[in-house]
């Protein structure tokens, strides 16, 4: 059995990690959140409110020719880079670069987003329970997933257009960090 | 340019001559008719500058929006498209081509839905007099996919 922490499984099971994340991070901020899957299923839940757009939270970009809804947020580790510890040793530490793209119902929106997200990836929002920059990631393969491994978030940046080509643009906002992964957490 | 109209000019034929191809390329479906929505009022007691409630959990809720549909023409004309990580935005545009009367109806309207698609107004183009009728031109840009 290979160690998941070598290997592609890593950082499939870091991406799962980070979406389920960044749904903690919404949900303790208080958003009804639903994922790709219920999307795909129809199961979309309902704000009690009304005020905003369920949020959806995914691991993909929408299908090409599909509506992308208010409120969609996709989550992607998008590449890695390895700095070696030493030499004569494997040892590495390797930093992933993330990002969380939003897609907001409007530009008030997508900000409040933005700024949720932005603050619960750096640790500053100790109400609910974010006191750390960091994300867990656990082993799904096993019936009880063991901890795998405690990652740092840096760098977190934030940015969104100011000028817009399109009306959708004003909508989108993209929170872009580095997940770095030491080989003794 | 519409100048004072002649003794042959019969506007209700007209009307109707323009009426028929509109009411010929309406959707049979009713919910994938253009339908016209407007500003809607800001009953929140806590808001930012844009009318966006600042507490969403809590306070009433907005109204719900009410559509309003008329007799118009629709004319697509494709955008360009944009792949982003979130999918592709085709930033299709369409032109609305309206009555005078119907205009009356839907002139202050922010946003709109065109086969159950969801556009946001973006210029409102020349007005064609056809004598006595004046035809309105409104372009709207789609906000998804």
């Amino acid at each position: 059995m290979p160690d998941p922490l070598e290997g592609g499984r890593f950082e499939r099971l870091l991406e799962i990690a980070l979406t389920e994340l960044t749904v903690e991070i919404l949900e303790g901020f208080g958003y009804v959140t639903f994922s790709q899957a219920e999307f795909e299923a129809g199961t979309i839940p309902t704000v009690p409110s009304g005020k905003y757009e369920p949020v959806q939270v995914r691991m993909e970009a929408v299908d090409k020719g599909k509506v992308i809804e208010k409120n969609t947020m996709v989550c992607t580790v998008a590449g890695v880079r390895s700095d070696p510890l030493e030499i004569g040793s494997h040892l590495s530490t390797d930093r992933y670069e993330s990002y969380v793209e939003i897609y907001g119902q409007d530009r008030s929106m997508c900000k409040q987003f933005r700024g949720d997200i932005v603050a619960g990836l750096r640790g500053t929002a100790p109400s609910i329970g974010r006191d750390r920059p960091v994300i867990e990631v656990y082993d799904l393969l096993a019936a009880t997933p063991p901890l795998l491994t405690t990652a740092q978030i840096l760098d977190v940046e934030a940015d969104m257009k100011v000028v817009f080509d399109s009306p959708w643009e004003e909508r989108v906002a993209q929170v872009s960090f580095i997940i770095e992964v030491e080989p003794w957490q | 340019m519409a100048g004072p109209a002649p003794q042959s000019f019969n506007e209700t034929k007209v009307r109707a001559g323009l009426r028929y191809p509109m009411q010929m390329g309406m959707p049979v479906d009713e919910a994938l008719r253009p339908t016209f929505y407007f500003q809607q009022p800001t009953i929140d007691a806590t808001t930012d500058p844009t009318g966006a409630a600042l507490d969403l959990n809590a306070g009433t809720a907005s109204e719900p929006e009410v559509g309003v549909q008329v007799l118009c023409a629709v004319e697509q004309r494709e955008g360009e498209s944009d792949e982003t990580v979130l999918g592709t935005f085709d930033a299709d545009e369409y032109v609305i081509t309206v009555l005078d009367e119907e205009w009356a109806l839907i002139s202050n309207f922010v946003s709109c839905t065109l086969g159950g698609r969801y556009f946001v107004r973006s210029k409102e183009l020349y007005h064609y007099g056809l004598f006595t009728v004046t035809v309105f031109q409104v372009r709207v840009e789609a906000l998804d996919a």
